[in-house]
């Protein structure tokens, strides 16, 4: 990065960000408010009518919901690559973007997490997921991928709200020391009595990086988990053992077109330029050209795996993912998700801010129906064709997919305003310590 | 630290304070305390050179978890048996992936609580005499000191390049 020059700079410059907001800020508010309050709607007609009233049923009895839970969670994961796996590897250009990809991972689990509670016909039993004694003889099936993935979801959840909130901290702290009244109250209350001695530091930098160690297998983990709840199954196109890491790498893909779309706005808004940098984004985007690639290698396996197999279910299933009812999305995503990234091989689409924008977008929508065609096609199309059939959303489905991003959205812009987007106790820390200019 | 008196001083470079750091060591000076606005823990400054006892806490939680992992599972099963035949009972790489979770969940919790036992966290209040600029642009040395210590203290931070001394009860 461009460094800042001097301590009181990074704390002015950053703690700026948390100013009042302006008129602006309010009305995209609102209106973000409005859509999730249109979701709920959608949501509270969908509990009292019935499950019936979404377009999922025999055989698609996983659709949008489905889709938008792994979408959802695919976003959470360059979070944690960004701030743990980067940070193990002590990646400097992390410092300065890690804060806002952290929050991008704790809304999107947040996010993603309501999603098995809408797709439940009845919400209120949720909790027969989690294992306690009772006596009906009733309890959760550790053998089943789907409580391996409660587990794992509630687990990841924990985790990056941890190392979140515990990286926030020295900052918070600065903060407080800058605010008067109720805001140097509360954000007190939040900073925990930080001083920054150096107990505190010793401690606090070793569980950081226990913190960052424990973080990075759920990396790799958490998505893995989540493919199982296909591949575990005998369903064609889901039965494959490439899941995991095909997953995981559409994860990290995904999160990181999220995180890009998120800090181009941020940058301007806030002023940013001189900690989020053009080669901070392009940096992302590099990454992004090698998860495109890991993705379109793997979208190849899939469809040689089928055809080498010889079995004629699933070489059906990928024929007609092809060129069958959905094959319009299977190429829109391969457009997306491969071709797209692959623009960025060249400097001036890396060094293009539009440019970036335009193509994470696109990202973000292809992974979005990548998850669409893997879930869909395989129930529309399975074994028998007396029970094949189609999946058309239906208003309460759409309503809540977009009352999800509202909902994502709405608590990124709540927390740029309340928190400091930008972690200043390491941004500091790339500076060299202040030394007498004689030495 | 409670009913003692202190000195703090504040310097704007770092090698002051570590030039501070020794001499009121060499002078005599054993109760010692550094705050800064990043950390210095690799620095001499660093008065605990001890490595944190955090990594206790997560193997500790790690393996609480794992146990937890496998007792869950292996429980649930042995209390609420679904009988399959030619399947057993106990399926251990279903379970081992419960196990697994269990340990991170259990190991980030025990890290975080370790941290925050050890760090002395959370306190309501920040203590008498903290400086907001310490968390900003200064490094503060805080001598712990009786009050006829306290005196002779403040002459040496100032002698070593403190640009302001405060003496602070503690």
């Amino acid at each position: 990065m461009t460094q800042p020059p001097t301590y009181t700079r990074i704390d002015t410059d950053l703690v700026r960000t948390m100013q009042p907001a302006g008129r602006a800020y309010y009305v995209v508010l609102a209106i973000l408010a409005a859509i999730v309050g249109w979701a709920g709607y959608a949501w509270s007609v969908q509990i009292r009518e019935g499950l019936g009233l979404a377009g999922i049923s025999h055989p698609v009895g996983w659709g949008v919901y489905i889709t938008t839970f792994v979408f959802w969670v695919g976003i959470a994961h360059s979070g944690t690559l960004i701030s743990a796996v980067l940070f193990l590897f002590r990646v400097r250009w992390r410092s300065s973007i890690y804060r806002t990809a952290e929050a991008v991972t704790v809304f999107a689990v947040a996010t993603a997490g309501l999603f098995p509670f809408i797709h439940l016909g009845r919400p209120w039993v949720a909790y027969w997921l989690m294992p306690y004694p009772q006596m009906g003889g009733l309890s959760p099936n550790f053998r089943s991928p789907l409580v391996w993935d409660v587990f794992a979801i509630s687990t990841y959840f924990t985790v990056s709200a941890l190392f979140f909130i515990t990286g926030m901290v020295p900052d918070l702290a600065i903060v407080r020391d800058r605010s008067v009244g109720w805001r140097e109250k509360i954000y007190g209350l939040l900073a925990q009595g930080w001083q920054g001695t150096n107990r505190q530091w010793r401690h606090y930098v070793a569980a950081y990086v226990f913190l960052a160690g424990l973080a990075t297998p759920l990396v790799i983990s958490v998505h893995s988990i989540v493919s199982w709840d296909f591949a575990m199954s005998v369903v064609p196109g889901w039965h494959t053992t490439i899941f995991p890491p095909y997953f995981v790498a559409g994860a990290i893909h995904s999160g990181l077109a999220m995180v890009i779309t998120i800090l181009i706005p941020m940058r301007r808004l806030f002023s940013l330029d001189a900690y989020i940098t053009q080669h901070h984004l392009g940096s992302m985007a590099k990454l992004m050209i090698l998860t495109g690639m890991l993705l379109g290698y793997s979208y190849a396996i899939e469809f040689f795996v089928a055809w080498y197999s010889g079995n004629p279910f699933e070489r059906e299933i990928f024929f007609w993912r092809a060129f069958g009812h959905y094959a319009w999305a299977l190429w829109l995503l391969v457009a997306c998700n491969v071709g797209a990234p692959l623009l960025f091989f060249m400097k001036r689409f890396r060094e293009s801010t539009p440019w970036l924008v335009v193509l994470s977008l696109l990202v973000n929508v292809g992974m979005f129906f990548e998850r669409f065609v893997i879930i869909v096609t395989s129930l529309a199309r399975e074994f028998d064709p007396f029970a094949w059939g189609l999946y058309v959303p239906r208003w309460p489905e759409i309503s809540i997919l977009f009352g999800s991003f509202a909902w994502f959205f709405l608590l990124i812009l709540i927390f740029a305003k309340l928190f400091p987007v930008v972690s200043m106790w390491e941004v500091k820390e790339l500076l060299p310590l202040p030394r007498r200019k004689s030495t | 630290m409670n009913g003692g008196h202190s000195v703090i001083g504040f310097f704007a470079e770092v090698d002051l304070l570590e030039d501070a750091v020794k001499g009121a060591r060499a002078a005599g000076y054993e109760r010692l305390q550094v705050i800064s606005p990043v950390p210095l823990t690799r620095l001499d400054v660093a008065i605990e050179n001890k490595r944190s006892p955090v990594r206790f806490f997560t193997l500790a939680g790690g393996l609480i978890g794992f146990g937890v992992g496998w007792a869950l599972t292996t429980g649930s099963a042995a209390h609420y048996p679904i009988i399959v035949g030619g399947k057993p009972l106990m399926s251990l790489t279903p379970f081992g992936v419960i196990a697994y979770v269990c340990t991170i969940l259990f190991g980030t919790l025990f890290t975080v609580g370790g941290m925050l036992f050890n760090a002395r966290l959370p306190r309501i209040q920040v203590g008498r005499g903290y400086d907001a600029r310490l968390t900003g642009n200064r490094f503060g040395l805080q001598v712990i000191c009786s009050s006829e210590q306290c005196a002779g203290a403040g002459d040496l931070l100032r002698e070593f390049g403190a640009e302001e001394v405060k003496h602070v009860e503690v």
